[in-house]
C-alpha cells in the first residue's frame, strides 16, 4: 500500500513515541497507540476508499483530511479497523457547512462533536446504547469519539490555548460517541425519523457543550415532560441573554428508557414531546429581569434574536421539529439535556455509513 | 489587514501562517468580558484601532 504521510523516526519505545506526540502538540494528552505503517495499512484494509482521497479541510489549520490521515488517527485512538467507516462518515459530517466546524474548533465556548450511531452498526461494533451509555467501558464508544478529537487536533490544528480558544474545554471533548437504544425505545429510531430505513446505519454529529442530567418526577407522561421542560427552561434562562443568541440550533434531548416508556404508555408521541418542550421550555422575554439582559435595550436584544416570537416568547429552538429527541441508556428515571453551542451556531448533521 | 480581538490573536496568527500570509498585518482590539464593557469602551477601542489601521495602510508615514 502506498502511504504518503511523512515517516517520523523516533526511538523504538512506546514512551519515546508518546513523548514525541505530546511535545509536537499532536496528542489529546492520553497515551496514543504508535501509528506505524503496518498498523495504518491494517486500519485502511477496512475501507475500499483511496487513502489519498480528501474528505475535507479541517479548520482552523484548514489542512486536507485524507482517508489516510483518518486511519492514522484511528490507530492512535486505539480503534479496531472495522470502526474506520464510522469515523470517515463522521468526518464527512463535521465538514458540512451547517455544522460550522471552524466555530466549533475556535470558539471560547466549550463545544465538541458528539456522535450518535443508529442502525445495525451499533450491534456490529458493540456500541453501548444501554446502561452507562455516555461512558466509560466500551472500546467502540471510547475510541471512535477519541479518533475524531485527535483528527481535530492533529489535522485541524485545534490545540487548547493556541487556536482552540475554549475558556474551559469540557470532558466531552476527549470523546463522545454513543448509540440510540432503539431496541428499548417505544418510538421509531432517530434515523428513521429522517428518512433512513431501519436496516441502514447512520452517524449524526452534534456540537454539544454540556450535559444537564434531569431526574424526572411523576407517574404520568405529562409530569415527566413537565420536569424536563422546567429544568431546560432554567438552563436556557441563564444563557447569553446579553448577546442575543439564546434559543435556536438543534438541541438534543436524550430520554432515558423509563421516561420514554411512561410517555409512550400515556399516548405521547415523539412529535408531541417536541411540541411540548417547544411550548413549555420557553420564557417570556418581557418577564426576564432587566439585570439579566445586560446593558442592551429590549429593542436591541429582540432585533438580534431570531428565536423570539412576535408575542415575546423565547423558544428552545426556532421550530419544534428542530428539537432532537433520542432514547438512550438503562433503567431508572433519568434523562439528559445536551445543549448545543449557543443555539444556532451549529446544527446537527446526519449521514449514512457506507 | 485584519482586526482581531486580543483573545483570538493567537488563532489569527496561526491561521495567517497556514494560509501563507504570515506577515498579514493584524490589528489587536482589546478584549472585554463578553457583554461587560462599560459605556464608551467599545467606541474608544474602535477609535484606537482606526489610528493603527491608518498607520499600517500608510506604512506609518502618515503619522510622522
Amino acid at each position: 500500500m502506498n502511504l504518503t504521510s511523512t515517516l517520523i523516526e523516533v526511538e523504538d519505545s512506546w514512551e519515546a513515541v508518546n513523548d514525541w506526540f505530546l511535545k509536537e502538540k499532536l496528542s489529546d494528552g492520553l497515551p496514543i497507540v504508535p501509528p506505524t505503517a503496518e498498523r495504518v495499512e491494517k486500519m485502511l484494509s477496512a475501507t475500499s476508499r483511496d487513502p489519498a482521497e480528501v474528505v475535507g479541510p479541517i479548520p482552523p489549520k484548514w489542512a486536507p483530511c485524507s482517508i489516510e490521515k483518518i486511519a492514522i488517527n484511528a490507530v492512535m485512538a486505539g480503534c479496531l479497523p472495522e470502526y474506520l467507516p464510522v469515523i470517515i462518515t463522521a468526518v464527512e459530517a463535521i465538514c458540512e457547512p451547517r455544522f460550522n466546524l471552524y466555530g466549533v474548533q475556535a470558539t471560547t465556548g466549550y463545544v465538541g462533536p458528539a456522535l450518535l450511531l443508529n442502525g445495525p452498526i451499533r450491534k456490529e461494533l458493540n456500541v453501548n446504547c444501554d446502561s452507562g451509555v455516555f461512558g466509560p467501558g466500551f472500546r467502540s464508544n471510547a475510541t471512535i469519539g477519541r479518533a475524531i478529537r485527535l483528527i481535530l487536533i492533529t489535522v485541524g490544528g485545534g490545540y487548547p490555548g493556541d487556536t482552540d480558544r475554549s475558556t474551559f474545554g469540557w470532558p466531552g471533548k476527549y470523546t463522545m460517541c454513543f448509540g440510540e437504544n432503539q431496541e428499548k425505545s417505544p418510538w421509531e429510531p432517530y434515523h428513521v425519523e429522517f428518512g433512513f430505513k431501519p436496516e441502514e446505519s447512520t452517524v449524526t454529529v452534534f456540537g454539544i457543550n454540556g450535559f444537564l442530567p434531569i431526574h424526572t418526577a411523576g407517574n404520568r407522561g405529562e409530569q415527566a415532560l413537565s420536569s424536563l421542560a422546567e429544568v431546560i427552561k432554567m438552563h436556557q434562562g441563564v444563557s447569553h441573554l446579553d448577546v442575543g443568541s439564546f434559543g435556536g440550533g438543534t438541541p438534543l434531548i436524550a430520554l432515558g428508557i423509563e421516561d420514554a416508556e411512561i410517555m409512550a404508555r400515556d399516548g405521547i408521541t415523539k412529535k408531541q414531546v417536541k411540541d411540548y418542550l417547544w411550548e413549555h421550555a420557553s420564557m417570556k422575554f418581557y418577564d426576564i429581569p432587566a439585570r439579566r439582559k445586560g446593558h442592551k435595550s429590549d429593542e436591541e436584544l429582540l432585533r438580534e434574536s431570531i428565536n423570539v416570537t412576535p408575542d415575546g416568547v423565547v423558544h428552545l429552538s426556532t421550530k419544534p421539529e428542530d428539537i432532537m429527541v433520542i432514547v438512550v441508556g438503562g433503567k431508572h428515571r433519568h434523562s439528559v439535556f445536551l445543549p448545543m453551542w449557543t443555539g444556532r451556531n451549529t446544527l446537527c448533521v446526519i449521514k449514512p455509513i457506507r | 489587514m485584519t482586526l482581531c480581538q486580543s483573545i483570538f490573536m493567537e488563532l489569527a496568527r496561526t491561521e495567517a501562517k497556514f494560509f501563507g500570509v504570515a506577515k498579514l498585518p493584524l490589528i489587536e482590539v482589546p478584549h472585554h468580558p463578553s457583554g461587560g464593557a462599560r459605556a464608551g469602551e467599545h467606541r474608544a477601542d474602535a477609535e484606537g484601532a482606526i489610528e493603527v489601521v491608518g498607520e499600517k495602510l500608510t506604512l506609518g508615514s502618515g503619522r510622522k
